[in-house]
């Protein structure tokens, strides 16, 4: 009677917590990056100097795309990280590409007048790049390489390590 | 007028097919714009609003519910089913988007999880029960008595009542 007592009971709980484990071990913060080897979706949308930037026209050169807003901490601090970079590239180099998210314009240009601005950020109005990118929140950054292919996408702030070693994947 | 038909049958068509559920109104791309309404916001209450703890796209006015909600309705504006227009978030955001979780693969055991150990819960009851429970072809209360005692008036008021239960 007790191993079968012992059998049931195992038989319950092995799988919970097997269960468990799986299911604790993943980080329920961490989305998964559906869109990695999928064409990053065009878009042509006004920066904040007033002209009109599209994806399209930087075929053939690697894109990083960066989500970002000026409320947004991580992303304060990932800015000088990005900054250093886009500095570093040539004029056929990697193309760096901001896009404001939930932010004022105006807002994002002082901010940026005073923190410094090596590389264009588009204003999205309508929120259709975001969705089309499934951002869920900022700072979100998206590789694209020369094909326009999606080959990584980084939540969070971006350290000088971890965007060197995505710059050299898609360069 | 015809190629606007024409152009709804080729929409229709495959969405018929990938329609698993809610047939009906629901597939019907187009339609007028209190249905397109009416549509997208059943379709956005069961997409994840992303920047928001366990509320619904049709649920926030956060910028990112909002973007998602123009963008549900405009893909129904081009024609596209319900069932399609949930594949096309769940190929960006992931199945992480969709707040009730799909009926495929491992995903079952959340929907039939509860079913089975509520079962098993109804099965070691009834076990229970039946343990607990007078035996049926217990034998008769008085026959292993000795004579003189099943003879006792007072035994035998005991015996009666014993058979009355």
């Amino acid at each position: 009677m007790n191993w079968k007592i012992l059998l049931g009971a195992l038989l319950v709980i092995v799988p919970l917590v097997w269960l468990l484990a799986t299911g604790f071990g993943h980080d329920p913060r961490a989305l998964p990056s559906v869109l990695e080897g999928k064409p990053a979706a065009s878009f042509t949308l006004p920066d904040l100097d007033g002209g009109t930037v599209s994806l399209e026209s930087f075929r053939g050169r690697p894109v990083v795309l960066n989500f970002w807003s000026t409320w947004c901490v991580p992303c304060v601090s990932e800015h000088p990280v990005l900054q250093a970079a886009a500095r570093g590239e040539g004029p056929d180099g990697i193309v760096f590409l901001g896009v404001l998210y939930g932010d004022e314009p105006e807002r994002a240009r002082r901010y940026l007048a005073r923190a410094g601005s090596a590389y264009p950020t588009v204003v999205d109005p309508t929120g259709a790049v975001i969705v089309d990118y499934g951002v869920g929140g900022v700072p979100e950054t998206f590789f694209v390489d020369r094909r326009g292919v999606i080959a990584a996408k980084f939540t969070g702030p971006l350290d000088a390590a971890s965007l060197a070693r995505h710059l050299e994947a898609v360069r | 007028m015809r190629s606007l038909l024409l152009l709804f049958f080729l929409a229709a068509g495959p969405a018929v097919h990938a329609q698993d559920a809610l047939p009906g109104a629901s597939s019907l791309p187009g339609g007028n714009e209190a249905g397109i309404r009416a549509r997208a916001g059943a379709l956005a209450a069961e997409l994840r609003c992303p920047v928001c703890q366990g509320l619904s796209a049709a649920d926030s006015q956060a910028e990112a519910a909002v973007a998602m909600r123009t963008r549900v309705e405009q893909l129904m504006r081009e024609g596209r089913s319900d069932e399609q227009i949930r594949a096309w978030f769940v190929d960006r955001y992931g199945e992480w988007v969709l707040l009730e979780p799909p009926r495929h693969g491992r995903h079952w055991i959340v929907w039939l999880g509860p079913l089975v150990l509520l079962l098993a819960g109804a099965g070691v009851v009834a076990r229970r029960m039946r343990i607990g429970a007078p035996r049926q072809d217990a034998t008769d209360p008085g026959a292993d008595l000795p004579a003189d005692l099943a003879a006792d008036p007072w035994v035998q008021r005991v015996l009666a009542d014993l058979e009355r239960r």
